[in-house]
């Protein structure tokens, strides 16, 4: 710094005392232009009075100018706010939206207390246009078309934010197309979270559950809230299960159908008719309804999925259907297709659409090459450069193929279908025998499949450092191959010493699940059931069963065992008469999959008897005195009630 | 009431670390958070010769006004991390108290000097401190304050003109007429008009910045 160096006198005897006037000059400058602080420090109404945008049953929506902002937002107020009750929920809902922070749910600004005490709450204020009023708009010939990839963008967004408040426990219940905000500028917000339901606090959080009553803006005999065409059918019978995250998914379904179709999945005019059909899952294909568009397949099988009237076979998490829009929009094959390997190859042809029609365009100049001038070496050799960068272009999209078909195999193995990750995962060998993840799959798969000579054929093709885990794989192997071959199963016995070596890791779960699938005598497959429920009840010391087959009758009595909390994979076993009297079972909820006729639960830990009802072949319960009521009350169990 | 006040080193500034000078804390703020040479030796660098300017209008010779600043730099140095910074009392202010003080006992030690050895108690020139009060050293200071601002502002800017049109403001602000520079510079007496206004407007804007950044 060289002006350091001065010396302060000499800044004291050039200091000009005629600059002295602009320090005033700036002072006075500073005072005067603050009009942004003025305004704010003057303003006392916040809000004044707006413009009515929109009106449901309880609510009613103005556009209002933010006077400290200075920006317009959109003003919720009740209807009737002189209903304490109604009040609390209003702020409620504001809360809990409030507290879902993400760029496709719309943002709560601002909760209060007008001056006459009444609650509001201030949101941002959309431009643009509902989700429904742009499908409608598809309609109109006069107005540009969306193409299904841009829809499928406003789609994978809606998701993201279903997605992340399922993330923290809450659910919207009453996803449909006007509630889907779409900006000028492509941003999409979910709106309206009035029905919206927390089913489980992962946090500690002040909110409890919703009393969705309130909210509504349909309301149908003061029961049933939602919109037909959107609504899952346990949110028109709730008899038919709680309503959870797939009760999303499936309006989320509906918005999907909606988009290919341009009409809900169920129309009439009769409101009880399209109840009725939503009970009944009278959905008709995408592809039948709306023959104008072309569907594509993949996205109509992801829409009936969705739309699934049972819940379990719909998608268990909206991060999966999300997945699957994203495939397509990537140009893979969905999940929900299952898809073959025709299927995947089109795709896959699509996708390098480039590199297919160059080699197409090789080969038509092959062939002409050869016809027309075959004698000219030259050209000839010209040709056989063709041909390797043929050759070439074919490994490249087999290697790319044989990926793909590793992936799908996987995929086969994590839902415990090992048939089809044996078809996916040979194929994903023919297309590129040099996979070595695939031959270490294929391992695998074997192994669960019981198939131990295949199984260490494949490993055998591995390299042999550690770059691939199978040694666990490789003693039990060698010691089963020898006992018999491979299109045979374990005896129970051996299976269970087999077993014995996987306790730690899914490879049981696997070997297991296979087994249960395709075991030949359920005599012998009881067996390894009583291992496993040993294995995964360590409290249970001696496990007491009895397990007898009579015709068409298949007993099994579990009763005296205290320490028996859960029986969770014997769900698949085709028990007709099951008595867990005396153990410590809770949840009735793991046996409705069995084809009961009789069941004794007395003296169990079992909380809600719900699940029962839905077994339709239940004829008997066996229950203690004092629960009986339970069961009664309700009325929907018709059979017999036998108290103990 | 928020205001982010800031500082700028502007001397040896290039114009893109102006840009950034929103994001940074004052001076003050910086001496008082960091209390380190590097902030210290900025500190020294913008207030020194305002200290010095003080005690020369206080009738300290040159020399005396030289050791004065020390002092008073000393007792800045260990005073100010404990400083609370008040906003609305300026810092200016009780700088400016100290400084006053020191200068007080600078010439009550000199007169004790003076005492014991010419017991020359009577001489006024000794004790000029004495004719002026507290309140007169504020007002002396804050003019002065002006004024340095003014100055250090001036220069900041100067590279932003020519020298020509930093001439001609200079001219101006002494007393010139437009018409007086036009005649002599041979310029029209517009173009004077408007180099007085971009200069004026740039120097405000700096003066303001400065008396909040140091103030």
């Amino acid at each position: 710094m060289s002006t350091k160096e001065k010396e302060s006198s000499k800044i004291f005897d050039t200091m000009d005392s005629s600059l002295h006037q602009y320090f005033s000059m700036a002072s006075e400058k500073i005072d005067a232009p603050q009009p942004i602080f003025d305004e704010i420090a003057a303003n006392e109404i916040r809000y004044k009075q707006g413009v009515l945008i929109n009106q449901g049953g309880v609510k009613k929506i103005h556009q209002i100018e933010d006077a400290l902002t200075g920006r317009p937002v959109a003003m919720a107020n009740l209807k009737d706010p002189e209903d304490p009750k109604k009040v609390e929920h209003f702020l409620r809902e504001a809360r809990l939206t409030a507290t879902l922070e993400h760029p496709n749910i719309i943002p709560v600004y601002d909760i209060g207390l007008n001056d006459d005490g009444d609650p509001f709450f201030t949101m941002k204020l959309i431009s643009g246009k509902s989700l429904s009023q742009i499908l409608r708009d598809q309609s109109d010939k006069n107005l540009p078309r969306l193409s299904i990839q841009s829809l499928m963008d406003i789609f994978i967004k809606i998701c993201d934010a279903v997605s992340y408040s399922h993330s923290k426990g809450i659910l919207h219940l009453d996803l449909k197309p006007s509630n889907i905000q779409v900006g000028e500028y492509g941003e999409v917000l979910v709106c309206d979270w009035g029905l919206a339901k927390v089913i489980d606090t992962p946090d500690e959080t002040i909110y409890g559950e919703l009393d969705p009553c309130l909210y509504n803006d349909i309301t149908l005999d003061g029961v049933i809230k939602g919109t037909p065409g959107f609504m899952a059918p346990e949110q028109i019978d709730s008899t038919l299960g709680d309503k959870t995250k797939r009760t999303d998914i499936y309006a989320l379904g509906g918005i999907l159908y909606t988009m290919l179709t341009l009409q809900p999945p169920v129309k009439n005019r009769d409101i009880q008719k399209m109840l009725d059909d939503t009970i009944n899952g009278k959905i008709s294909l995408p592809s039948s309804v709306n023959t104008l568009r072309n569907i594509p397949l993949s996205l109509e099988a992801v829409a009936m999925k969705a739309l699934q009237t049972d819940p379990v076979k719909r998608y268990h998490k909206v991060i999966t259907l999300r997945k699957d829009i994203h495939k397509w929009l990537g140009g893979f094959a969905t999940s929900a297709e299952n898809a073959g390997f025709t299927k995947a190859a089109y795709l896959l042809f699509q996708r390098h659409k480039v590199v297919a029609f160059l080699i197409l365009f090789i080969m038509i100049s092959l062939i002409i090459s050869f016809g027309v001038i075959t004698q000219k070496e030259k050209v000839a050799s010209e040709a056989l450069k063709l041909y390797e960068e043929e050759k070439r272009q074919t490994e490249i999209i087999g290697q790319e193929l044989s990926e793909r078909m590793v992936f799908l195999a996987k995929q086969a193995i994590d839902s415990n279908e090992m048939d089809e990750a044996l078809e996916y995962i040979n194929r994903a060998i023919e297309s590129n025998p040099k996979n070595s993840v695939a031959h270490f799959i294929k391992g695998r798969v074997h192994f669960f499949r019981q198939e131990f000579n295949s199984s260490l054929k494949s490993f055998s093709k591995l390299p042999k450092d550690n770059s691939y885990n199978f040694q666990k794989f490789l003693s039990p192997a060698k010691k089963y191959a020898a006992l018999k071959p491979d299109d045979q199963l374990l005896k129970s016995n051996d299976f269970i010493e087999l077993l014995k070596n996987f306790k730690t890791n899914n490879v049981m779960s696997k070997l297991y699940r296979y087994e249960g699938k395709k075991h030949t005598s359920l005599q012998e497959h009881m067996k390894t059931c009583a291992f496993i429920l040993k294995h995964y009840n360590p409290n249970v010391k001696k496990l007491r069963y009895k397990f007898s087959i009579d015709g068409e009758k298949v007993h099994l009595d579990l009763s005296d065992n205290p320490n028996l909390t859960g029986i969770r994979i014997l769900r698949n076993l085709p028990v007709t008469h099951l008595n867990i009297s005396n153990t410590g079972v809770w949840l009735a909820k793991v046996i409705d999959n069995m084809p009961l006729v009789e069941i004794n639960v007395v003296n169990t830990k079992i909380k809600d008897f719900k699940p029962l009802y839905r077994v339709k072949s239940l004829r008997t319960i066996y229950v203690d005195k004092e629960r009986a009521l339970e069961i009664k009350t309700p009325n929907f169990f018709k059979g017999k009630i036998i108290e103990l | 009431m928020q205001f982010s006040i800031v500082l700028a080193t502007f001397m040896s500034m290039s114009d893109s670390d102006q840009e950034n000078y929103h994001t940074r804390e004052t001076l003050l703020e910086k001496i008082k958070n960091q209390h380190d040479d590097k902030s210290w030796e900025e500190f020294v660098f913008y207030y020194k010769h305002f200290i010095y300017i003080i005690c020369r209008r206080m009738n300290l010779t040159h020399h005396d006004a030289e050791e004065v600043v020390q002092k008073v730099l000393i007792k800045v140095w260990n005073t100010l991390p404990g400083f609370e910074y008040d906003k609305r009392r300026r810092f200016r202010g009780w700088l400016c108290q100290v400084t006053g003080n020191c200068v007080r006992d600078f010439y009550r030690y000199q007169k004790r000097q003076a005492n014991k050895i010419e017991n020359a108690s009577n001489d006024e020139s000794y004790n000029p401190i004495d004719k002026v009060s507290m309140p007169d050293i504020s007002e002396i200071a804050e003019k002065e304050w002006e004024t340095y601002i003014a100055n250090m502002a001036l220069n900041n800017i100067r590279s932003k003109f020519s020298d020509k049109v930093v001439e001609i403001f200079l001219k101006l602000s002494k007393g010139s007429t437009p018409k007086d520079i036009s005649a002599e510079m041979d310029i029209p007496t517009n173009t004077v008009s408007v180099y007085k206004k971009r200069i004026t407007a740039k120097l405000c804007e700096e003066i303001r910045r400065l008396n909040i950044e140091l103030g």
